[in-house]
């Protein structure tokens, strides 16, 4: 019974240990808790060096509490009672997640006016919609995002940086089984669809309207652009990688030629990293390319709204934009007017109207979920 | 007087400790349950998933338990069969262990570069792979346990009656021990095939998933917020549940199957002729052994391997470049995790120990048992589906913004978690433990626990170990529970690879999941050592070794 005695005496100093780092650490310095994704070196190795930025300049302790999906923090706040103060202070966010949040009245609004380095954001940026939910004040952008392929450069003629989509039919009939997309509703898997959606249908601009009933018919150019392009995908169109992660994985592999980013400086970023193989190169689907943005947010909730704000202050600052660019780091364009932006931007088309999520997510699992 | 009272302000506690959960899940659980014109049923490829789920849930249960059965009778008479080989396996966790897997073995993985010609038949996202990464997940734990479980049985006194009467060993064996071994096995079995067919984070990973199996579509449900979301997760939760009650009924037909095939071969019993293939199958499980410490010790290699090198791409059979300074601060970075991790398993595996022996050591002193489906219960549910019911459960606030009481929410789940796996392997350790010894410590005049530590305690030795080591590894696992009622302020290894594995980075996870996999072979090896239990009290509780 040795072993009991050892794990019971190494249970008591563990928690003696616990106890102490947990009251010398909450003395000094005002916490903010960072939910943020946490699936990338790079990410965090950036908002490690915010953190300890932070410490020095504000005295504030940027905890990054580190999710596989910003969901989860969604799901912690939306179980919370409106009135009860919640472990979250910053969030890093978008898309459906905002708009439930925003919908539940979960976060603090008029975040323009409680962050002066908002006065620097990009006027040619259009941030105000986030994939249809109007911001409204209740998130500033962080970043830019915008969907690019990446694909390996011996299927593509040198220099070239547009891949339409019927060129990208007739590579997949060249080489059968070598291309695929990330499944939607996946995040890139539906943008996939958004930027294809744009690219083949007779009217592009119906997609800025709300999505009407007979919206299956609108995009019956993209069934059957898909019908034909399925077959000669990875696994016969039968399968497809669970995320744009995913594929890189597979990319790298060898398994496919093809993957997906939503970071203009990633390939480079990336390559320098020895994270994505030599060889690939990004392309924009189509001469424009699916432009959209990252955000930070703030839960009304909060007890600790006025240092969660210093944090924002502080990632909009020139330095700390300028930082995220770096492609030897994270390499995310800067939304705030710093003197180079390294990002390579294609020319850019909005986001679909909300509603069009809905349509094309049903129509693809209607159609190639069997 | 006072120690009555001690014991009913125990028990009351670990009641409350047990029911309390139940008593939240049942306020936050939705009723939505899935009618005849659900709109579960027109959710594309429901079919297909329930199919494959269902599928996946009977194939990795039946295989595993066959094989797991075979290694058991034939490790009776061969030593080599007893080695710790299978234990390597059984520490592995499973996703550090599938992640392994298909670098290594599916099609443009390092096998196939090295040697191009070999196909090994294991695709991408296929249901072949996710039931073979099962079964060589589950046939040891099923083995580990299920030597445990064998030492509570008077096998060798059966095996040496079937003899006198004219069997074979092996047809004693099949035929007489074997039966009772796998009622034995029940709830381990079913914890098995509950866990196989509503499995998440390794059908991410290696299963299909157009569509994908019912577990990882449930979670999908869950962590979107739209209506019919929300409407789909409600219903799919209680086709999980439909799926879980239908894989109890399996193990039970499977082990129905099993008593009526032996009581059929008993009556026609007397010949003493051979038949079973019985060299072939020992040569087939000695082949079968090397195969599967082969892959765990490649698996173990190419996670060490993924940890020091950059740059693997295809066809190189050697990274960019190895990058040992990079990897090792990144291990020392790791550091807190650690000690976080440890401190959490170390503590669930005493609190889940001490209230698996008073519970026993009361219902034994009261002589009155209660059904094993009330301490088990737990394993019968998806986790997710659970955790999210406590969470919003009114009475009582879950989510808390202090650290402390995140601390004490993430132990409570991880204990109430572990303690029905712990169940499984102790109470029927403890059931088959002779009291005479313990009374015979109280007749000396020992108090009742003294007379415990001195007299059962070292008859239960194993079993303890046991109970330690598995909701130790119970605790190690978790991960919805510690990322939504640890509030973000409990971080261990199992929720840095979680959130590591989501994105394409394939260094930082190999080094947690290489951390994550030292430390459940450390507690396999720590819990594997010690001396046999002392002689007289072999003598005394008539168990063999």
């Amino acid at each position: 019974m040795r072993q009991f005695h050892l794990a019971l005496r190494m249970t008591v100093v563990v928690f003696l240990w616990l106890t102490f780092s947990f009251s010398s650490n909450a003395a000094e310095q005002q916490p903010v808790r960072f939910y943020a994704w946490g699936g990338s070196a790079e990410v965090n190795a950036y908002i490690e060096w915010a953190s300890t930025e932070l410490a020095a300049e504000h005295g504030i302790a940027l905890e990054h509490v580190r999710v596989a999906d910003i969901s989860e923090a969604v799901t912690l706040l939306l179980a919370a009672r409106p009135d009860e103060p919640v472990a979250i202070d910053l969030l890093w966010i978008n898309g459906e997640n905002f708009a439930a949040l925003k919908q539940a009245n979960r976060l603090l609004g008029e975040l323009p006016r409680q962050v002066p380095n908002a006065v620097n954001l990009r006027e040619d940026l259009n941030w105000q919609n986030d994939f249809g939910t109007p911001v409204d004040g209740y998130e500033l952008p962080w970043g830019i995002a915008q969907l690019q392929l990446i694909v390996r450069s011996s299927r593509l003629e040198t220099g070239q940086t547009i891949l339409a989509p019927s060129q990208l039919l007739a590579l997949a009939q060249q080489t059968p089984g070598r291309f695929s997309y990330p499944k939607p509703p996946s995040f890139h898997g539906t943008s996939w669809l958004k930027a294809l959606a744009f690219q083949l249908l007779e009217q592009p601009e119906q997609l800025l309207e709300p999505a009407p009933q007979h919206a299956a018919e609108v995009l019956a150019p993209l069934w059957r652009y898909l019908d034909q392009l399925h077959p000669l995908l990875w696994r016969g169109g039968e399968e497809f990688p669970v995320t744009a992660a995913r594929q890189r994985q597979l990319y790298n592999q060898g398994v496919v030629d093809n993957s997906v980013t939503f970071n203009p400086n990633e390939v480079a970023a990336l390559q320098q990293q020895l994270k994505l193989a030599p060889d690939a190169v990004s392309v924009s689907l189509g001469s424009r390319a699916l432009t959209n943005f990252h955000y930070l947010a703030v839960p009304v909730a909060s007890q600790r709204q006025q240092a969660a704000l210093q944090v924002i202050q502080f990632f909009l600052s020139a330095a700390a934009q300028q930082r995220k660019a770096d492609p030897s780091g994270w390499g995310d364009p800067s939304v705030v007017r710093i003197d180079e932006s390294q990002a390579r931007l294609f020319p850019s088309h909005p986001e679909p109207h909300v509603s069009w999520n809905h349509a094309l997510e049903q129509g693809w699992l209607a159609r190639y979920q069997r | 007087m006072r120690k009555k009272l001690a014991w009913t302000m125990a028990i009351s506690l670990i009641l409350v400790f047990l029911a309390l959960p139940w008593l939240l899940a049942l306020q936050g659980l939705s009723w939505n349950l899935p009618g005849l014109t659900a709109e579960l049923w027109r959710y594309p490829g429901i079919g297909t998933a329930i199919t494959t789920s269902l599928l996946c849930g009977v194939s990795a249960t039946l295989l595993s338990t066959c094989l797991a059965s075979l290694f058991i009778s034939k490790s009776e008479g061969s030593r080599q069969l007893k080695g710790s080989g299978l234990s390597l396996t059984f520490a592995a966790p499973h996703l550090a262990f599938a992640i392994a897997f298909l670098w290594l073995l599916t099609p443009y993985g390092w096998i196939d570069r090295l040697i191009p010609w070999l196909t090994l038949g294991f695709e991408q996202q296929s249901l072949t792979t996710l039931i073979t990464i099962l079964v060589i997940k589950e046939t040891p734990f099923l083995v580990v346990l299920g030597r445990q479980q064998l030492a509570q049985l008077p096998h060798q006194q059966w095996l040496l009656q079937a003899q006198i009467l004219g069997a074979s060993r092996t047809r004693g064996w099949w035929l007489v021990v074997f039966p009772a071994w796998l009622r034995q096995m029940r709830l381990l079995i079913i914890a098995v095939a509950i866990y196989s067919v509503a499995v998440v984070d390794i059908a991410l990973v290696a299963g299909p998933l157009n569509p994908p199996l019912l577990g990882p579509l449930l979670m999908s449900w869950q962590q979107q917020f739209g209506v019919a979301e929300q409407n789909l997760a409600a219903q799919g939760l209680w086709l999980v549940l439909a799926a879980g009650v239908f894989m109890v009924a399996w193990v039970k037909l499977q082990e129905w199957s099993v008593k009526r095939l032996c009581r059929g071969l008993l009556r026609r019993a007397g010949g003493n002729h051979r038949w079973l293939p019985e060299g072939a199958i020992s040569v087939s499980l000695q082949l079968l052994k090397w195969v599967l410490l082969a892959v765990t010790l490649l698996s173990g290699l190419a996670l060490l391997a993924m940890s020091l090198g950059q740059g693997w791409f295809y066809p190189r059979l050697t990274p960019l470049e190895w990058q040992f300074a990079e990897a090792w601060q990144l291990a020392l970075g790791s550091l807190p995790v650690v000690v976080m991790t440890l401190a959490l398993a170390l503590a669930t595996a005493v609190m889940v120990t001490v209230i698996l022996v008073t519970l026993r050591e009361w219902q034994r002193l009261r002589g009155h048992e209660f059904a094993d489906i009330w301490f088990i219960a737990a394993l019968l549910i998806p986790q997710l589906g659970l955790v999210i019911a406590w969470l919003q459960a009114e009475s009582l606030p879950v989510v808390s913004m202090h650290a402390e009481h995140a601390w004490l929410l993430t132990w409570y789940a991880h204990c109430w978690f572990a303690f029905a796996y712990s169940y499984l392997s102790y109470a029927p350790a403890e059931r088959a433990c002779s009291q005479m010894h313990l009374n015979l410590g109280r007749s000396l005049g020992y108090g009742y626990w003294k007379s415990w530590w001195y007299f059962k305690r070292p008859a239960l030795r194993d079993a303890l170990k046991h109970c330690l080591l598995v909701s130790f590894l119970v605790s190690l696992a978790q991960y919805v529970p510690t990322v939504l009622l640890g509030s973000g302020y409990i971080q261990t290894l199992t929720t840095e690879l979680v959130a590591l594995s989501s994105g394409a980075e394939l260094r930082l996870p190999a080094i947690i999941a290489s951390v994550l996999w030292v430390l459940a072979a450390l507690a396999i090896l720590m819990t594997a050592r010690g001396a046999p239990a002392s002689a007289p009290i072999r003598k005394l509780t008539g168990r063999e070794e």
